[in-house]
């Protein structure tokens, strides 16, 4: 037989080439998974109590292992074989490739090095330092958990339609080719199908509990347990500490987690934008031969460009992506640190979905969208339920002096309630706007230390003394994200600056109040003439149940009291 | 864990890699299921390296671990006729397989030297199949070649790369490779 050039034939004692030749082919045969039954028992009667075929079977288990970690064969550039003969024998074959190559005939082993024409002079990559090729070396200057999984996944291997994640929620989703077969809990597998998710939200949740939330439009793929392949679209991940490693590919980078929040943005040009809110990540970018990997943390955001496979800085958002959403609450939230208490007066969630120019009569309790704006009387204390609003507990029209004011459904009574007149003149409302009906030159929106108030930017709620509203913070702590939670109630609050027309407005005063399930937690008196107002903060407990706002006035005129900007501030959690 | 022993873990997992690799293939000849042992091995390593001494020996250590995890994967798949080595064929492979993964580093490097050796096709066949990771399937679309055919080829260029190696150590003074 001839044999590849440079190479000897090895006269090995007790073993000729046919037995030596057939085990390498069973063995190879089962290193490719490629072996039958019948195949194996050969194998094992070959071997089994002849001590140097043991050896040998070790030593080419050996081999093809070491191969795998070759330096040579990473380095090895493909060749132009284009002059072999397509042949089925063997022979022909070895023929071939011994003609191809220029060989010499089979030679016996000697001590002295073959001869020089007897070897292909190529010229090969300058040989890596033993033990650590240049990437592995560049990855050990990254965090331990980096190579750590970076190691692992190497040697886990796809397989396809495996159960790895649910999908849990999704809102105003529209997938293409998937009519009718994404309902909320439908199992998520690997495999190479591409899922497009044209508009909407998904939220997946992963069997490692890693939580991942997808705005449309969107494509990716489920590779394993814990890798997704993101070829355009937003992506926000939560992943907790046991799932540590899951991996975001997409077509310019791969971003492995440490344990973490973080944000991907594929677009379609290819580029990627990584927005790390908390905890850290690896950002690796470049292709195989030349990869570049940098550890980004909370707070940071870096960009791979697809052109040029470079890592830059970009300015970090933090409220770029969807990080969760609720069907049920029609929540989108995009990482949002305040509710907004006008958003709630409107219907809304908090975070926007609520309309504007309602409000709430404080003596009934219903909702109203046309405002009256005119004088109306309470004489009996009374608390109303508002039942079209999960999140308003109720309302009432502070009376005060002998007949105990109850403020919450839960009968808590605000003993320290000022006497009023039980007069009132507009709604509860999120429209603050002052002055009166028909009278267009004197109606405007209100203002506070020179802001006006009523827009996107700055929401209130106007209070017009008498009236009171209390807000049920266990309805609105159930539909805020479940990583937050409430931690204070902050407003501006005061008498609008703006005239209504009236001469009495000069003289107008308030007082607005702050309560915790009944308690006084801050009180404020405001004039017109000095322009008074206050910027309030009450820390609120996870225990706390009822939030209510007060304005009331002993004279009620031109009381056009307004809570600027009232937001319950979130906390994320621990 | 702090830092410093997250990294000192990985510095000595990398190191001893294509050692525990080849222990764990040389009695587990199957590529895919060596892959899951190894993940497997790295995995309770990972675990338990607070209990790791520096100073001591790892690989001595890594290799205990994939030894149990060897023996682990052979009961679970021993009665579906799943392993390749009966029980006797095993037991004799073990001592011979611990005697021999100290030179693995040594072989490598005379590997290496046998690699720029082999001729353009022998090297074209190696880099298709561990470099580009094409199965034998694909490299006989490839090059023309049959399936049966390929694994002739690619098993007759082990052992002549395992013989080079023999020969190369031999020179260097090594008795039995």
């Amino acid at each position: 037989m001839h044999v590849l050039s440079g190479l000897c034939d090895l006269k090995v004692t007790g073993m000729d080439d046919q037995t030596r030749n057939q085990i390498a082919e069973l063995l190879f045969l089962a290193l490719e998974n490629e072996i039958t039954q019948e195949q194996i028992q050969t194998l094992n009667s070959l071997i089994k109590n002849k001590p140097d075929l043991i050896r040998y079977a070790i030593h080419y288990l050996q081999i093809n292992s070491t191969l795998k970690f070759s330096h040579t064969v990473a380095g090895m550039k493909s060749a132009d074989i284009s002059k072999i003969k397509d042949s089925n024998s063997l022979t022909d074959i070895f023929a071939q490739m011994a003609e191809y190559e220029k060989v010499a005939p089979e030679v016996e082993i000697s001590k002295e090095e073959p001869k020089p024409e007897l070897i292909q002079r190529v010229v090969y990559p300058p040989r890596e330092k033993r033990g650590l090729n240049k990437f592995t070396l560049f990855v050990l200057l990254n965090t331990a958990a980096v190579i750590l999984f970076f190691v692992l996944l190497n040697f886990a291997p796809p397989k396809a339609g495996v159960k790895v994640a649910t999908l849990t929620d999704s809102l105003n989703a529209k997938w293409a080719d998937l009519e009718g077969q994404m309902a909320n809990g439908t199992p998520i597998v690997t495999g190479n199908k591409t899922l497009l998710l044209r508009e909407g939200y998904a939220e997946l949740l992963f069997d490692n509990q890693t939580k991942v939330t997808i705005e449309g439009p969107a494509e990716f793929q489920i590779l394993t347990e814990d890798q997704i392949k993101l070829n355009y679209g937003d992506l926000y991940a939560i992943v907790p500490r046991e799932a540590i490693g899951f991996t975001i590919k997409t077509p310019s980078s791969q971003i492995i987690d440490l344990g973490t929040e973080f944000g991907i943005r594929a677009d379609f040009q290819g580029d990627t934008a990584l927005h790390v809110m908390k905890g850290k990540t690896v950002l690796i970018a470049g292709d195989k031969s030349n990869k570049v990997g940098i550890e980004v943390t909370g707070g940071i955001a870096k960009k791979v460009s697809s052109h040029s496979q470079t890592i830059s800085d970009i300015s970090h958002n933090d409220r770029l992506f969807v990080r969760q959403i609720s069907s049920t609450d029609q929540l989108v939230w995009r990482g949002e640190n305040a509710v907004d208490l006008a958003d709630m007066i409107g219907g809304g969630n908090g975070f926007g979905t609520g309309r504007k120019g309602v409000g709430i009569d404080p003596a009934s309790g219903k909702l109203v969208v046309q405002l009256s704006m005119s004088p109306r009387t309470q004489t009996i204390s009374q608390y109303s339920p508002v039942s079209e609003n999960p999140f308003l507990d109720g309302v009432f029209v502070p009376l005060g002096g002998d007949s105990p004011q109850v403020v919450t459904s839960a009968g808590d009574v605000f003993d320290q309630c000022p006497k009023t007149d039980g007069l009132y003149w507009v709604e509860i409302t999120n429209n603050p706007i002052t002055g009166f009906q028909g009278e267009p030159e004197t109606t405007q929106l209100a203002r506070l230390n020179g802001i006006e108030y009523g827009t996107d930017m700055h929401p209130a709620i106007m209070m017009h003394a008498n009236t009171g509203i209390t807000f049920d913070l266990e309805a609105i702590r159930s539909v805020i994200p479940s990583s937050t939670q409430i931690r204070r109630f902050t407003s501006s609050c005061g008498l609008s600056e703006t005239l209504d027309g009236t001469a009495l407005q000069k003289d107008a005063s308030a007082e607005m109040w702050i309560l915790i399930d009944g308690q006084p937690r801050e009180k404020v008196h405001v004039d017109f003439a000095d322009k008074s107002y206050a910027f309030v903060t009450v820390d609120i407990n996870e225990s706390d149940r009822f939030l209510t706002l007060i304005s009331c006035s002993d004279w009620n005129a031109g009381d056009w009291t307004l809570y600027g900007d009232p937001v319950l501030e979130l906390e994320l959690n621990d | 864990m702090d830092p410093e022993k997250h990294k000192m873990f990985l510095k000595l997992l990398l190191e001893h890699q294509p050692k525990i690799y080849a222990y764990i293939l040389s009695l587990v000849p199957s590529y895919a299921d060596a892959d899951d042992i190894f993940q497997n091995v790295s995995e309770v390593i990972w675990r338990r390296f607070d209990q790791y001494q520096p100073g001591t020996k790892f690989l001595s250590w890594a290799l205990r671990c994939a030894h149990f995890e060897i023996l682990n994967f052979r009961k679970k798949r021993y009665k579906s006729r799943q392993v390749i080595f009966d029980n006797e064929t095993f037991e004799q492979m073990l001592p011979v397989a611990n005697d021999e993964v100290e030179k693995v580093d040594d072989r490598r490097d005379a590997l290496e030297d046998c690699l720029k050796k082999l001729g353009r096709i022998g090297r074209e066949i190696i880099r298709m199949r561990y470099n580009q990771g094409l199965r034998p399937k694909q490299i006989s679309s490839h090059l023309g070649y049959t399936v049966a055919n390929v694994y002739k080829v690619i098993s007759r260029i082990h052992d002549k790369l395992l013989a080079c190696i023999e020969r190369t150590l031999r020179s260097k003074g090594y008795r039995n490779g």
